[in-house]
Order: C-alpha cells, then structure tokens, then sequence
C-alpha cells in the first residue's frame, strides 16, 4: 500500500489555522442576543433531604427569570451518561430531586438577565434540608445497614443486575475453567489489593451549553459534548418534545476525554429556553467541573494469581469493587471493561474468574473517562505480573510475550463479556506487542538499567519499569458511525459525518481517508461534523471507535461517490467502465491518451446529461473490536530525603495499526500518557471528612505543566488491521493505561518500595520506605 | 468609569465598571472571544494576554488598572489567511490539537520569545510554565516554539516596555467617592487618611480577582497602589536593597542585586507560580495578605530584613517578624501603606537557602517551604543562624530552637544531622505531620551539608 497518496502522512489538521489564530468558535464563543444566564445552587450536604425549599426572595432579585426546582421540572428518570439506546447505565437521575446525594449535587437552578442577578440570586435561596446519615467508603456501601441513595423507582432499561436498595449499581461475573483445580494445582499464589483513586477529565474548556431559537421556531442547542446525538434523543424523552423540534451542534470541542460523554447541562438548559422561549447561555465555573462534573471511578481490585514455580499461571481470579460515586453513569460498561479489555490480554490463562461490583456511595459522580476502566484494571494487572515475573526469576519482557494474545487467537471473555449484554467473538487479526516490547525497551535501554538502583547523587536512586495493555476499537454490532457526500463542480466535496471530533484530529483523519479514495488533496474534501440537522448519525466520540468505526462510513460512502464518478466518466469518455482509471484528481483510459478531469466529470453530472448530483451515503458497524496494543517503559528517580518521585525518561510504543495521520497519532499517546504520569504521581481527589472535596482548583488539584515534563518517546509500529480503514485501530485511550504501574514497577525496581495505591506522593514514599 | 486604551494596535474608548475584568471586557464588550477562560483564577493561562510587553491573565486585570495600557491579543497577531509565523509554527508542528489552551500559549510563547531569542529547552518549559494543556503533552508545542526561534521570530518584536503614561481616565458619579488611582505615595496617603478605614488597596490583583469570582462582595472603596513610581523602585541604600512593595515577582528576580546577593529571594520569587503570576503579583501583596502559605514571609524573616510602613504622620521600621499578628492579618494602620522592605546585604562569609517542596509538583496538603541563612566566621563558627518555615502554622515563624543550637558551634557532619533532627522536632504541621516534619529536617540537612561540602572541595584546591 506504498502508492498511498494522503492516508499515513503527517498533514496538517485542517482546523489549525482558525484555532491558532483565535477566530475558531466554541460553545461560549457564539454570540448570543440577550442570553438568559443560568447558575447553579449546589448541595452543601453529602446525603439530605430537601425538606422545604424558598425562592419567593431570590424571584424578586431585579433580572430573574425563573428558578428551577425539583417542585417545577420534569421528574422523567433518566441517565446523564450518553450512550447507546436502550442505555447501559441505570436511570436513577432526575433534572431536580428532593434529595441530594453528594457535595455539589445540583439544588437549584437560577435564570436571569445577567450572570450578576444570578449570583445575587442564588444567595437568597433558603433550603431547609434534613441530613441523611452519608457512606463514602464503598466496601460498606453494600452492607445492610449502609445508608440507601437510590429508592425504588431507579431502574436498568437494560435487563441487567441492578439493585438500588442494597447500593449495587451494577455487577458482572464471569468465569471459565475450574478455579479450584487451578489454585489447587498451583505452587504459589499472589494475592493483592490494588486501589486507584479518583481524577478530573480537566479538559482545558469547562462544560458549557447555550440554546437558542432559530426563525422557524426550533431549539437550537450549541455544547461542548461528545454525543449530539444523544443528546437530541435524551432531550426529547427528558423534556417531552418533539425530537425534530431540536437541533443539537458541536462546535470546536475544547477537550473532553470523557468527561463530555455526558448530558449534564444540556436538559437544564433546554428546558429554560423552550419554557421562556429565551435563548440561554449556561458555562460552569472551573470549580463546578471538579465537583458537580464527573470523575474517574476508584476502583479496589483484588487479583488472586494461582503460579507455577516456572511461572506458569494457573488461575486468575479477580474481585472489582467501583465506587460510582452518587449516579450510576457509566456504572455497569466501565465495570465490565475492566474485564474485557484486561483479561483477553492473557488470554492463555485456562482458570479465569472475574466478580466486579459498581455500587452508590454519597461521593462525586464517576463517569467516562479515558481507558474507561481499562486503566485502573492494568494497575493491578501489570504490577501483579511484574511481581510473579521477578518471583520466578524472571525477565517481566519474557514473561510477558510468552502470555499475551498473539495473531490468530482468541480469548472466551470476548464472547462472554460486552456492554449490558454478551460480548462477541473475534480473532486477533493484527497484533505488534512483541515489536512494541522490543523496541520499547530498546529505547528505554533496559537491559542496561534493571535491576541496577542506579544512583547518580547519593538520595536519589534510579528505576525502570515496564506496563502492556490493550483497549478495543469501537462497540462491536452496536456502535453505528454514518457518512454523506457530495461532489461540487471544483472537484471538491462536502463531507458530513456524525464523527464528533474533540479536538483529537477526526476531522482530518476522516478527510484524509476520503482524500485517498477519491484521489484529490485533503483541503478538497470540506468537512462538517455533529450537527443532527445536516449530518447523518454517528454514536459519537467514545470507546476509541471514531479512526476505526466512522473512518469505515467514510470509506464506504467514498468508495460509492467513487464509482458514481467513474460511471459518469465513462459516459464522457465513452470507455468502459472496467476500462478506466482512477488516478489524482483525473479518470482515463489505461493508457492516459484520453482523460476527464474531476470538475468536468461533476459539471458533466450537474448540467449536461442524466443530470443528477454525485453524492452518498454509508453507515458502519463493526462485527469485531480490534484491541491496539501497547508497552510503556518509565525510568524513575526517587529522592530517598523527600520521597519525591521523578520520571526521568517514559516511552510509549504502540500498535495501533496503520496510523492514518502518523503525527496526530503520536499527539493522542503524548497527551494520553502525561495524563497517566500525572494520575499516577499527582492527582487526586482530597475530601474533607464531611466528603467535601477541597482541591476544587488548579491551584491545589495539580496536573502537569511544561516543567514537569520528562523525556518521552512515542513509537509507532505498523500493523495492518484488515477490518479497519486502511488498516487502522484505534488509539486514543490505550496511552492512559500504562503509565501509572509502568512508574510503579519503577519505583520497585529502585528502592524495592511496592505501592498498591495511586498516586505516588512523597508521603507515601517515605512511609514505604522507613518501613524497609 | 471610562477611558482610552491601545487593542492591537488601535485606540478604543472602553466603558466599564472599575473591577470588570479585561477577559470579559475582551470577550463581551469586544467580541474578541479568542481569549479564553478555563479557570478565572490565574492559573491555566488559556486567558493569557500581553498588555504592556508583559505577559498576563486577562482574568486578573481588572478595568480600573487598563487607562492607557497596550493590550495585544491572539487575533492582533495574525488571521486565517495571513498567520503570524509563530501562529504558523503551531500548525505546521502539530502542537494544536483541542486548541483551547493555543492562543495563550501563543501569547505565551511570543514573550518567551521577546525576552529571549534563542531560548533552550529548559527555558521554553519555564516560559510556558503557566499555561496548562491536557491535549498534547506539550512536546509538540515546545517544538512549535522552537521552530518560531529557529526563524527569528523573537529578533521581529519589539522590545517590551514599560508606559509610564498615566492613562486619562473619568470616573462616573457614583465612583468618585471610592475609586481612586494615585500617582505618588503622598496622594496615596492623603487618600487614606481620610478613607483608609474602607478602602482595598490593590496592585497586583491574583488575590482580589480570584475571590471576586469566588463571590467576594465588591469592596466598598478602592485604591490601585500600582501606578506609584516610589512603590515600584528596588534600590541599593546604605548596605541594604531597598525593595518596594509593588514591585513584582519578575522584575525582583530580574534585578541584579538581588541576582548577586540574595539568591534565596531570587528563587522564592521565580518559584512562585508561573511568568504570567510573577508578572503580576507583588512582594507588598504577598507580605501583606499574610497567607502562612506565602513564600516571601520565611525568606525575608532568614535574611533579617525590616518592613516599612509610612502614612502622612511619618515611618516606622519593624522587624519583618513583627508584621503579621496571626492567621492573615498584620500591624498594618489603615491610614498606612506598606511602602517596602529593607534587605541587608549579607556578609561575604554567609549562605542562604530557601527549599519549596509541593509547590507545582505536588499536592498543596503536603508542602513544605523553608528557609535558611547562616554565617561562619574565620573559625568555622557558626553566627547569625536564621531558619524559618512556611505552610506549617497560622503564620510563617522561626526556628529558634535550632538557632540556638547552632550559633557559635562549628558546622560538621555531626551538627548538620542533629540540626536536622531539631528542625524536624521544632515544626508540628496540622496535616500531614510525619511527613513534614521529616521533610524539613531533611532539607535543613541538606543545607548545612551542601555547605560542609562546598569547604572541603575549596580545602582539597
């Protein structure tokens, strides 16, 4: 496939230029006439009932419009988790509630003239709330006297294990083999708790919607989301209204990660404007987004490994316990994620069992997040075979080839295991995670730095480590990506696809693949994407499917755009169809003698004969979900005074099949990995003891700057994935996975200090270490 | 209250209320919505600007410190069909991907670039030290900034510069009573002594602009201290560097007697927050808000200096030890200004340290500042010790037990490690106590250690 002219090069993102120069719009970018301001009133209390509630002072504020109770919305249950439909996710959220169930859960709802009244008025609000008795720590949730969150009238649409009142949000088993004979048979067993904690997307943009009517009377609904179109149809359910009376655009997306695949503003909002028939314009402040948004699900796993002194492993048995937080958004699919995406990857263990519970506790919302449990699963997962590995003297890089999934295989979880229903089998048909090892750990020089506690100063002590993981491509039979197309008489073509792009480069990654079918230069290809009134559907941007599953649709819809210009052209030429070809931006004989170029071949179809409009449509579902695969190599310096923790050098080597834009592939590693450094040495949730978070700021929640980062490297290893456009996986959330134990096994490996628990914080360091 | 300003390039007639921020100025009152906000609190650097050659937050600027001020902005640079080659060194290298952070860092980059040319590595990281990004890892975007260099972008812009203009400005009705904008100490005083019981004196606005946001309520009366030539000025007089209180965080470790003599200030003004912070912030604001988590507090109480404090019946000099009274409140007379401080130069024989831990790197729970000054005289003895701690009590204090432990001993190995173990005793952290106390000890350590060091490489020469 050397002949490739745009798919595999390094263009530049065809959004740049108006970024970089400030003119491109985002959600609160868009001029609106006289918004109405909306502000929220947030609990004050972990667990309460609202037992009276007065806004007769705050409505006599100069400049407000309305404030929103739970005594005037609509009390449809739904979930903010935008998702498939019928959701995974329970349906235990209501636009108001009378009950509050973790500090920062939304009270009310103020709308006025100018964000001042607003304010003024939020503090004139009088909530009378009786305190509930609240339960943070999820290993208690359950218990039968714990606190209830959720009454009866929560529900699953999904026929799945849900039972609000015991606190259980969700629960997946499932097991292959014989799990007494494997532990039995074993000669050791490694029994660990892993713990992770929880993290904010930060997505530099904060969530923010704005909603207007257009001359004909519809809602118009501009936000910073993932899902539009999940958005229109939650809309329409929570609201009572006419779907087709909403239109719902993204514009440029200022960073999401997750943390927009979720319907938090948007009813509110809407709701408001449709009532008043006023446009509205609803931003959250950097602290909202901490504390009312949604986080990373902690996550206690316990992995019980049954072993042979050789190192053969006989059983795996794993026990997940989620805290969801006070919603149950995303409960169940980020539960069995942290199965399906880790447990195929050894897909050579014979005994296997996995028990995951989600359950409510009165804390802030879990949610979506890059890796999508994956990463808090490969915690425990990759310290737990760096541990057996150097128990049975062995090389963790050894170890790890001999176990990990190769071409050709298969593993049972990927027919047990989907989202809220059974999973699908597949085949790995490309698989580069031994060139990934090697070449990694070449990179990182490991032969030349384990097991060596090298010391360039006398405190500090240097590190290596190394994390393998795999993620998937897409929802398989379920996600659905959609494309249209239309040529115009310049040879150009206007792309529409539902594809969300968040600022990750689908936009262009999406260009280049119809560039490349239709033989023009990507600026020929004039892409829209995520307006539910002009472009067709897509699921939206998550579970890394957009490269892999609406690169399909645009390769698809290309392809017939393709073959109605070559039928045309053949009518011009008067050649057979089979006889022509399809060169850059020209079709012709085989000999090239005679030719028709792309502009006539469309003002032909416009204007001459048979007129009609070049143009298509596709949709793609993916029958598989082809896993990328990826190793991470950290070399770490401890300060042995300070206990601080210094990454020194971090590569990443990935295979994420042909990368269609080889520089935007190695951007989503980059930033998905620093994100990992910085989850796993610095960032954390810090709550008082009446669950308050207090680090609600950039300033105490501390993620990483320009100085702190080390030297990283990013590989790329081709592989070639049959089922995906031109070969391509996915990408975006597998940088996530590896560096929190990629720096843990480090940090082993230079002061023999094994931490069970992110982050990685000096006080924890020094701690371990007067234990040694 | 109204006034004129300079926006990329062209004079504009602005109307606003005095404390409105120049991010909300540009953005609503202007349409300029390529400045972005992603915190409001100074500390992403999405809203980054450059207003007088300097980079800052548009966030933190507030309407009444705008009269004649040059503001540049993201769409002053370039457009779409005509980028500015630093616009274009950010496309051509892949460092935008969400792009919220991009035009920031863009301004960000320009006055890394106007400061210096050819900037390495490490001094593109600190330059873009104040404008997170979550997208990219950064990588990219140091390229970007090096390509820029590489071109000669930072050779094409002018040099930055101060105005001196005062900015014509008028006041409505309602404001003339409590808005006021001297331009000499003694008008500044004047002003307070008949107002000084309700008047905010603002200068460098990282604190007022984050607590407004916050829901602080407007104070009554205002006063912006920043435009006083006297409060600005840091000079050598008599043996000791005169700093004034609105000096800023960049222009104290900018200034080459602070460079020469008193590296333990320059590095707790460079450690503080990033350029578009230091830009900003003052050593009176960080004194004077009395934060036991402020830095200059530790080090000017290890370098003995004095604090000056005048109003319109004269000056008195105290001992910086003497100017806070407990949690965020200090000796300050309403009727008083905090004109500066007075440093004195140290003796040839001495050394000073001051160690932040947890400050960008780290949660806030867990940080540690401290700092130290000893003198030795020909005899290897020990005068003149002076260690103080941040962060750890409702006020920064000293450590007086080690003091008296270590003046007139002789520095060895042995009275480092026992020093260490009396500062570890000499602290009591509320959170995190175990390990703060370990950690000061430590560095305290680390400090008389470095120093035994030091002597015997200059023996063995």
């Amino acid at each position: 496939m050397s002949d490739l002219k745009n798919v595999g090069r390094s263009i530049r993102k065809v959004d740049a230029l108006s970024i970089a120069t400030g003119r491109a719009l985002y959600t609160d970018d868009f001029p609106l006439e006289n918004p109405l301001s909306l502000m929220l009133l947030h609990s004050p209390h972990a667990h309460a009932e609202i037992i009276a509630i007065n806004t007769s002072e705050a409505e006599l504020v100069d400049g407000v419009v309305d404030i929103l109770t739970y005594e005037n919305t609509p009390h449809t249950l739904y979930t903010t988790a935008g998702q498939g439909y019928p959701e995974p996710s329970p349906y235990d959220y209501r636009m108001f509630d009378r009950k509050v169930r973790f500090i920062g859960d939304r009270v009310a709802l103020v709308a006025a003239e100018t964000a001042e009244a607003a304010r003024k008025a939020l503090a004139m609000i009088q909530v009378k709330y009786g305190e509930l008795e609240a339960i943070f720590d999820p290993e208690g949730s359950m218990e039968p006297l714990a606190p209830k969150l959720h009454g009866e009238d929560a529900y699953a649409p999904l026929p799945v294990k849900y039972d609000p009142l015991r606190n259980l949000a969700a629960e997946v088993e499932l097991g292959f083999g014989d799990m007494a004979k494997g532990f039995s048979e074993a000669d050791l067993i490694e029994d660990n708790i892993y713990h992770t904690h929880f993290a904010s997307h930060c997505a530099m943009e904060p969530h923010a919607t704005k909603a207007y009517f257009d001359e004909k009377g519809r809602l118009v609904v501009i936000t910073s989301t993932q899902v539009p179109f999940h958005v229109r149809r939650t809309l329409a359910r929570v609201l009572d209204i006419p779907l087709r009376s909403i239109r719902v655009v993204k514009p440029r997306i200022g960073g999401a990660f997750g943390g927009k695949q979720e319907i938090i503003l948007e009813p509110m909002a809407a709701y408001v404007a449709w009532k008043h028939k006023r446009s509205v314009r609803f931003v959250l402040s950097r602290k909202e987004v901490f504390t009312f948004c949604r986080t990373r699900h902690p996550f206690r796993m316990r992995f019980r490994t049954g072993y042979l002194k050789d190192g053969t492993i006989t059983a795996m048995d794993v026990d997940a316990l989620m805290n969801s937080g006070a919603y149950g958004a995303h409960a169940l699919t980020v539960l069995s994620n942290s199965g399906s995406k880790m447990l195929p990857l050894f897909n050579k263990i014979e005994n296997v069992h996995f028990l995951g519970r989600t359950v409510y506790t009165n804390t802030p919302v879990g949610g979506a997040y890059r890796g999508y449990g994956a990463t808090q699963a490969y915690f425990g997962f990759n310290q737990q075979i760096d541990i057996i590995a150097r128990k049975t003297s062995q090389d963790i890089l050894d170890f790890a080839k001999k176990w990990h999934i190769r071409n050709g295989e298969t593993s049972e979880v990927f027919r047990i295991l989907g989202e809220g229903k059974e999973g699908v089998e597949q085949y790995i048909g490309s698989c580069g995670l031994d060139e990934c090892i090697d070449r990694g750990a070449e990179k990182i020089r490991w032969y030349e730095r384990r097991d060596l506690h090298f010391s360039p100063v006398p405190e500090k002590v240097r590190g290596v480590g190394m994390a393998i993981s795999m993620q998937g491509s897409a929802i398989p039979l379920i996600d659905m990506a959609s494309a249209s197309m239309k040529m115009n008489e310049d040879g150009s073509f206007n792309l529409h696809v539902g594809a969300t792009d968040l600022g990750t480069g689908s936009d262009t990654v999406l260009s280049q693949i119809a560039a490349e079918v239709l033989g023009v230069s990507p600026e020929k290809i004039i892409i829209l994407s995520s307006d539910t009134d002009l472009t067709p559907f897509d699921v939206g941007a998550y579970a890394s499917s957009t490269t892999y599953l609406s690169g399909k649709a645009v390769e698809k819809c290309a392809l017939n755009v393709r073959e109605q210009i070559l039928t045309t052209a053949s009518q011009i030429l008067e050649i057979p169809r089979d006889e022509l070809l399809y060169g850059e931006g020209r079709i012709s004989d085989r000999s090239r003698s005679t030719e028709v170029r792309l502009e006539e071949v469309c003002l032909h179809a416009l204007y001459t004969k048979d007129q009609y409009q070049i143009q298509s449509c596709a949709s793609h579902v993916a029958s598989e979900s082809p896993p990328p695969f990826m190793a991470q190599f950290a070399e770490i310096e401890v300060d042995t005074q300070t206990g601080e923790v210094k990454v020194i050098k971090f590569v990443s080597a990935v295979d994420c099949g042909r990368a269609i834009n080889p520089r935007l592939a190695e951007g989503q590693v980059e930033g998905a990995t620093i994100n990992g450094i910085s989850y796993a040495l610095h960032e954390n949730y810090i709550f008082s003891d009446n669950g308050r978070m207090m680090n609600d700021s950039f300033w105490d929640y501390k993620i990483f700057t320009a100085p702190d980062i080390p030297e990283i490297h990013t590989i790329i290893v081709d592989s070639e994935e049959k089922t995906g456009p031109y070969g391509a996986k996915s990408v975006s959330e597998i940088g996530l996975n590896g560096p929190a134990p990629a720096i843990a096994n480090a940090i082993y490996d230079a002061i023999g200090v094994r931490l069970f628990e992110t982050p990685f914080t000096p006080d924890k360091i020094l701690r371990e270490l007067k234990k040694l | 209250m109204k006034f004129d300003m300079t926006l990329n390039g062209k004079n504009i007639s602005i109307e606003s209320s005095p404390l409105r921020r120049l991010l909300d100025i540009l953005r609503e009152d202007l349409g300029l919505t390529g400045t972005k906000e992603g915190c409001g609190e100074g500390e992403c650097g999405a809203c980054a600007v450059i207003m007088d050659g300097m980079l800052v937050n548009s966030c933190m600027v507030p309407a009444i410190q705008l009269p004649g001020k040059h503001v540049l902005t993201i769409e002053g640079l370039g457009s779409p069909e005509e980028p500015d080659p630093l616009q274009r060194a950010f496309v051509e290298e892949g460092a935008v991907q969400c792009g919220f952070c991009t035009p920031g860092m863009v301004m960000a980059s320009r006055f890394l670039l106007s400061q210096n040319n050819k900037p390495d590595k490490e001094q593109i990281r600190m330059g873009l030290a104040g404008n997170l990004c979550r997208c990219t890892g950064y990588e990219r975007i140091f390229r970007a900034v090096e390509r820029a260099a590489g071109e000669g972008y930072g050779e094409t812009i002018e040099p930055s510069f101060f105005l001196s203009t005062p900015g014509s400005f008028e006041l409505c009705e309602n404001e003339k009573n409590r808005i006021f904008i001297p331009h000499s100490t003694e008008e500044a005083l004047a002003i307070l002594k008949t107002h000084g019981e309700v008047i905010t004196l603002l200068a460098g606005t990282t604190d007022i602009m984050v607590q407004l946001k916050n829901g602080r309520k407007e104070p009554e009366a205002l006063m912006d201290i920043s435009r006083i030539p006297e409060l600005s000025s840091i000079s050598l007089e008599n043996d000791s560097l005169q700093i004034g209180s609105c000096s800023t965080y960049s222009r104290i470790y900018s200034n080459p007697v602070v460079q020469s003599h008193f590296p333990a200030l320059q590095t707790a003004a460079r450690l503080n927050g990033a350029i578009t912070l230091q830009n900003r912030a003052t050593l009176g604001g960080n004194l004077m808000t009395a934060s036991p988590a402020a830095d200059m507090p530790p080090v000017l109480m290890a370098l003995g200096a004095k604090a000056v404090l005048r109003s319109t019946s004269g000056s008195r000099e105290i001992s910086i030890t003497e100017l806070w009274t407990g949690y965020r409140t200090t000796v300050r007379l309403p009727e008083e200004i905090l004109v500066g401080i007075k440093v004195p130069i140290p003796s040839e024989n001495s050394r000073q340290i001051f160690y932040k831990r947890g400050s960008r790197s780290m949660l806030t729970i867990a940080r540690v500042s401290l700092a130290g000054y000893i003198e030795i005289d020909e005899n290897g003895s020990i005068l003149e010790p002076r260690f103080a701690v941040g962060t750890m009590g409702k006020t920064a204090f000293m450590l007086e037990d080690l003091q008296n432990f270590l003046r007139g001993r002789d520095l060895t190995e042995d009275i480092a490690i026992k020093a260490g173990n009396i500062a570890s005793g000499s602290v009591n952290p509320r959170k995190t106590p175990e390990y703060r106390k370990q950690v000061t000890g430590n560095l305290v350590k680390k400090f008389l250690l470095g120093i035994i060091e030091e002597r015997n490489q200059k023996e063995e020469q």
